[in-house]
């Protein structure tokens, strides 16, 4: 009896470890990134092997576009200076692909 | 795999990479797979910094699409969220067709190119010439999805 006491203590306190954890990764993923990646820094890996690290990330960074949405115009540099590129003229005629990224 | 969609469609597509806030830098979130490769870059502070950075990667991958530089106010980011890495393709017009899940986990260049390719198969001079534009001789078939890709990771490094 006492047996199955201590382990219905210790089953809710593992759950309310892991919900408390969650919560607190799912607070973290939504603060401005330079924040989420000060946070992140000090998370063991461990610990985003055993939380619902990608559930809660592809929630989180969904975005409001959606496919049927107008793409945002923008106006950006090369990466060489050599010119400007305005995305709406870049779409006008044929498909355009935009892969984000950096190099870290 | 990027370099290698580049030149198998850019006679018919345009593709711009978007240079954004690097994904982990040395003074925020750091990866143990940056410090093998010996990728160690700071936050840019400035856009001139942000240009650098740019021109390292490019430079380094080999990489061969135009790559335009997000201001470092991050708006085109912002406005498409981006970060750490994200596909988009845009039809003629301007309509989003395809938007992949936020990277790494969503990032997939092998169901991006799937989509275009549907998506030119319908274009209508394609249509009426009766010609399957994924399905030309020499066209690679289209291998199981694998793990993603993305500049800057094991997977992708080097091999653009």
């Amino acid at each position: 009896m006492r047996l199955w006491k201590v382990s219905g203590i210790l089953l809710a306190a593992g759950l309310f470890l892991y919900g408390g954890l969650t919560a607190a990764l799912y607070w973290t993923m939504r603060q401005p990134l330079d924040r989420f990646g000060a946070v992140m820094r000090h998370v063991p890996g461990v610990a985003m092997a055993i939380l619902p690290f990608e559930p809660i990330w592809m929630k989180v960074r969904a975005g409001a576009l959606q496919p049927g949405s107008l793409a945002p115009d923008f106006d950006l540099p090369t990466v060489d200076h050599s010119r400007r590129v305005r995305i709406s003229e870049e779409y006008r005629d044929r498909p355009v692909v935009l892969i984000f990224g950096s190099y870290t | 795999m990027l370099n290698a969609l580049y030149d198998q469609y850019r006679d018919r597509v345009r593709f711009y990479i978007i240079y954004i806030k690097e994904a982990h830098p040395i003074d925020l979130w750091q990866m143990p797979s940056n410090e093998r490769d010996k990728v160690l870059l700071h936050s840019p502070r400035t856009e001139g910094e942000r240009f650098e950075n740019a021109g390292q990667c490019v430079r380094r991958l080999g990489i061969r699409i135009p790559a335009l530089i997000d201001g470092i106010e991050d708006s085109v980011e912002q406005a498409y969220t981006g970060w750490p890495e994200r596909l988009y393709v845009i039809a003629p017009g301007g309509r989003i067709t395809y938007k992949s899940g936020a990277g790494p986990f969503g990032f997939a260049p092998k169901e991006m190119e799937a989509h275009l390719c549907q998506l030119l198969a319908k274009g209508p001079r394609r249509a009426s010439m009766g010609i399957d534009v994924c399905g030309l001789s020499g066209f690679p078939s289209l291998p199981h999805p694998a793990a993603n890709t993305r500049p800057g990771t094991d997977a992708e490094r080097p091999t653009t």
